[in-house]
């Protein structure tokens, strides 16, 4: 069984980031992350790991080993991934290619540190405080874990900002069969910090003035994020559809609930984001072909409000809350939303 | 015994039991033998002696989801995982129970229950420590998840080179469990002196 493995989530990550060429990782252990930053202390010779005094020094580090030229990732769970947000701002500001791995647990607060959650949809894409376009993707096996990391260390590259790979408490602790699948890697090519004009300010800056104090400038800028970003997403807009015959329902999930899900990919059709963010058009268009569309994830409906503003209507939604991915809970849930819209 | 095609399995007790060694153990074995397997650990943050335990998929079709919520097998080391696990178990389905541990029988009769006092006999062995691997041997007896010598090898594969040594006495547990469910007469004798019936 030549290129099959045993693997745990975590370590996928650690091995995809190893093989994407990380340089540095900085971070703050906590459950259920730790395991990525134990794994990559393995890697001397390659990978420089710090073990900072908390998740906003480890974001910090980052920002400033990827702006001197470096691959740079941390890795965390919900509450560091709170701590990290006006860091992660301060990344989308000045444009520093790294990648931020967030492996949820529940949440809000300590929450349950050892199980899995989805409850940080929303912090991925508003987090921090302005405008900025994050591309956020969300894998849902140990072999894609793997390759979707590297994945993420492209699209940083490409989009200049910090990328978001989404696993959860379940993912990251799993262990299962894996098959590793590499992909091309991309080469920056902005130069590091001291080389050339560009400058490298949290303020709103314009061309080369550090600090430009006219709307039009802080327009201009914002503008040209968002174009950014939305292109290089566009080469990143994974996703698997399952369609079935006669199905008159579709349900969207990813990460772990989307394993839950597929029990059902005989009786429903099922669209698994994997690029969580900017939102795929294609779930819209894909949508249309369905009566009902019904929304399993595990929080109390972040991602649904975002479909239902996508595909403008209302959704089912099923929630599921403090670590359980019980099938039986999609099986009631689904029962309800099918008596809710007849 | 034929081949299991899909073993949903808990392993439960309280941490420093090895019960995540047994759950790694099958999967390793399992894909050894070129199954699907998940293995998901469940256990608490901040508690060491906690309850901890595992979910185990060996098929032979890849895995949906990771998390059993009906298990068709479970080993229990200690009470609370009896308690807690026992009413979850499919019909007909194998427990396998650390007698020497458990202050109490299987209660359901739907299940078939096998009771045996791993930590006594892993103590006679002379390491307590191995008890998980006489509960696997047990188990490993009774289903055919894993061929016994794929569980030997993937021991040999997972200890790391400072324990070494060990391999053989987790061999040997493991060869305890199983003569133990083979022989079966002590089992018998502890459900009619329990029960009041005999263990079939």
């Amino acid at each position: 069984m030549t290129g099959r493995l045993i693997l745990q989530g975590n370590d996928a990550v650690a091995l995809g980031a190893v093989k994407a060429g990380l340089d540095f990782f900085a971070g703050y252990p906590i459950t259920p992350a730790s395991e990525i930053l134990h794994a990559l202390v393995e890697y001397p010779g390659q990978v420089k790991v710090l073990q900072m005094e908390d998740e906003i020094a480890s974001i910090n580090a980052c920002v400033g080993a990827a702006l001197a030229g470096a691959k740079a990732m941390t890795a965390t769970s919900g509450p560091g991934f709170s701590l990290m947000q006006e860091g992660i701002g301060l990344g989308h500001m000045v444009e520093a290619p790294l990648v931020i791995v967030d492996v949820q647990r529940v949440g809000p607060s300590t929450g349950m540190p050892t199980f899995g959650a989805q409850g940080d949809l929303l912090q991925c894409r508003w987090g921090s405080h302005g405008d900025y376009f994050p591309i956020v993707l969300y894998p849902n096996s140990v072999s894609e874990i793997y390759t979707q990391t590297i994945h993420a260390f492209n699209a940083a590259e490409e989009s200049m900002s910090p990328v978001v790979l989404l696993t959860d408490g379940c993912l990251g602790h799993l262990f299962e069969t894996a098959e590793l699948v590499d992909v091309p890697l991309k080469t920056r090519t902005a130069r590091p910090l001291g080389g050339g004009s560009r400058h490298f300010t949290s303020l709103t800056h314009a061309g080369d003035h550090p600090k430009a104090t006219v709307p039009s400038a802080h327009q201009e800028l914002i503008a040209a994020l968002a174009a950014k970003t939305a292109g290089v997403a566009a080469r990143y807009a994974f996703y698997e559809y399952l369609p079935v015959k006669g199905a008159d329902t579709l349900l969207v999930a990813f990460g772990a609930a989307s394993r839950a899900a597929y029990h059902f990919k005989g009786e429903c059709a099922i669209f698994r984001p994997i690029r969580i963010f900017p939102m795929l058009e294609e779930l819209a268009e894909i949508a249309r072909g369905y009566r009902r569309v019904v929304v399993i994830e595990m929080n109390a409906g972040q991602y649904k409000l975002l479909v239902e503003a996508l595909i403008h209507r209302p959704v089912g939604f099923i929630p599921l809350l403090g670590g359980a991915v019980r099938v039986s809970q999609i099986e009631e849930g689904l029962k309800k939303c099918l008596q809710e819209s007849t | 015994m034929g081949r299991v095609q899909q073993e949903r399995l808990i392993i439960a007790g309280f941490g420093g039991q090895g019960i995540m060694f047994m759950g790694k153990l099958l999967c390793c074995a399992g894909m050894l033998e070129g199954r699907h397997v998940t293995y998901m650990p469940s256990y608490g943050a901040e508690v060491r002696g906690g309850t901890a335990y595992c979910n185990v998929i060996v098929s032979d079709e890849e895995i949906p989801s990771p998390v059993v919520a009906e298990p068709t097998a479970a080993i229990i080391m200690n009470t609370p995982s009896l308690i807690k696990f026992e009413p979850m178990l499919a019909k007909k389905g194998l427990i396998i129970i650390n007698s020497a541990l458990v202050d109490r029988p299987a209660k359901r009769r739907d299940v078939e229950p096998i009771h045996i006092p791993a930590t006594n006999i892993a103590d006679r062995l002379g390491n307590t420590r191995v008890a998980n691997m006489v509960a696997l041997g047990a188990f490993l007896a009774k289903r055919d998840v894993v061929q016994m010598q794929t569980a030997l090898a993937a021991v040999e594969e997972m200890l790391p080179p400072y324990r070494r040594h060990l391999v053989e006495i987790n061999r040997q547990a493991l060869g305890e469990g199983k003569s133990f469910v083979e022989s079966r007469s002590a089992d018998a004798i502890w459900g009619k002196i329990t029960r009041g019936f005999g263990f079939g």
